[in-house]
């Protein structure tokens, strides 16, 4: 592709140099047709100057279109190199744009490789959380069961204790029912005793 | 209306240029120089539009625009190439200059003389083109009209 440029350059260079001839040409014609002026102006002492004056005027119009016909094929070589190197330049301007879509997508890939890594990290993280957790509810039904028991063994207590307190109320109502009897028992003794008395010596009892 | 010189064989040859679209030839005993264009000086009395001065070999040249001194639509007028200094009579010294769009080259053929105010002297057919002849006597005579009728 440095070539392309290089034979832009020179071809632009052989464009100036082309100008540079065209403006001799139409210099040097300019010179010899103030020189057939000049040589117009000396009258019979200036024929023969005229005629030379007239063929270096031929010679610089010829000049001045070959000069001509060089320009119009250097920029028509021009206008074409100018194409190629553009062509070249979209072509370069084409793999430059490729070569930074697979840096981006190496990039790319890369992000998803970091953020694979992460995320497996996340997951194993997630799993040691959830083991943690498993373990965790293993704990509370462990202790919910050792609760559960504990008022199973709570109730079982408590219906001994209302048993017992059953039977000391059926006890207590025995006792009850033995103290009325008993103080039936001392009253129906009283009244006996009572018919018994004579006098209150008597009823004091026996002196001695 | 014209009429041919007589002169010998200086005027045998004519200069043609291009001015406006159109082809005019002056005889080159009349014409001193073919030279480049350079900057113009303003002239106090006339606007830039009308004339100015060129340095012409240390001498001040008085150059009028085409469209003052010829009938020629001034908006037709190319970007000059050329002036032409023109003298008032055979090899005489320079008097006018005379901005062309191109100067074409040189042809043979007689100058012609023009027989009233006008500075196109004759229409010919040269080369089967329709050529101008300019009068570079009239020419140069409506030249200095044209300055000395400029307010002072």
């Amino acid at each position: 592709m440095a070539k392309v440029f290089e034979l832009e350059e020179k071809t632009r260079h052989v464009n100036q140099i082309s100008s540079i001839i065209t403006g001799i040409a139409h210099r040097t014609n300019l010179l010899s047709l103030n020189a057939s002026i000049e040589a117009a102006r000396a009258g019979e002492a200036g024929r023969g100057f005229s005629v030379v004056a007239d063929e270096i005027r031929k010679l610089a119009e010829n000049s001045g279109e070959s000069a001509e016909e060089i320009s119009k094929l250097i920029n028509e070589i021009q206008i074409d190199t100018h194409d190629v190197a553009d062509e070249m330049r979209e072509s370069s301007l084409g793999m430059r744009e490729g070569r930074e879509d697979v840096d981006t997508i190496a990039h790319t890939l890369e992000n998803i490789r970091q953020a694979v890594g992460e995320a497996s990290n996340r997951a194993e993280e997630i799993f040691h959380g959830a083991d943690s957790q498993t373990q965790g509810v293993e704990r509370m039904v462990s202790a919910m069961d050792e609760i559960a028991k504990g008022a199973e063994s709570n109730s079982i207590s408590i219906d001994g204790v209302v048993a017992t307190s059953q039977q000391q109320l059926v006890s207590m109502s025995e006792l009850v029912s033995s103290s009325t009897t008993l103080t039936e028992l001392a009253e129906q003794l009283q009244e006996i005793l009572r018919r018994f008395e004579t006098g209150s010596s008597i009823a004091e009892g026996p002196q001695s | 209306m014209t009429g041919v010189f007589s002169a010998p064989e200086i005027q045998q040859r004519l200069l043609t240029f291009e001015l406006a679209d159109s082809i005019y030839a002056i005889p080159i005993a009349y014409i001193v120089e073919v030279s480049e264009v350079e900057p113009l000086a303003c002239i106090p009395t006339l606007p830039t539009e009308i004339a100015g001065v060129m340095n012409h070999h240390g001498d001040a040249l008085p150059v009028l625009r085409p469209n003052v001194v010829l009938n020629v639509d001034p908006t037709k007028l190319g970007e000059p190439a050329h002036v032409l200094v023109i003298a008032a009579a055979i090899t005489g010294a320079a008097q006018l200059g005379l901005p062309v769009d191109r100067v074409m080259g040189l042809v043979d053929g007689e100058g012609a003389m023009s027989r009233d105010e006008n500075p196109i002297a004759e229409r010919r057919s040269l080369d089967d083109r329709v050529v101008l002849i300019l009068d570079p006597v009239r020419l140069v005579a409506r030249a200095k009209e044209v300055i000395e009728s400029s307010p002072s």
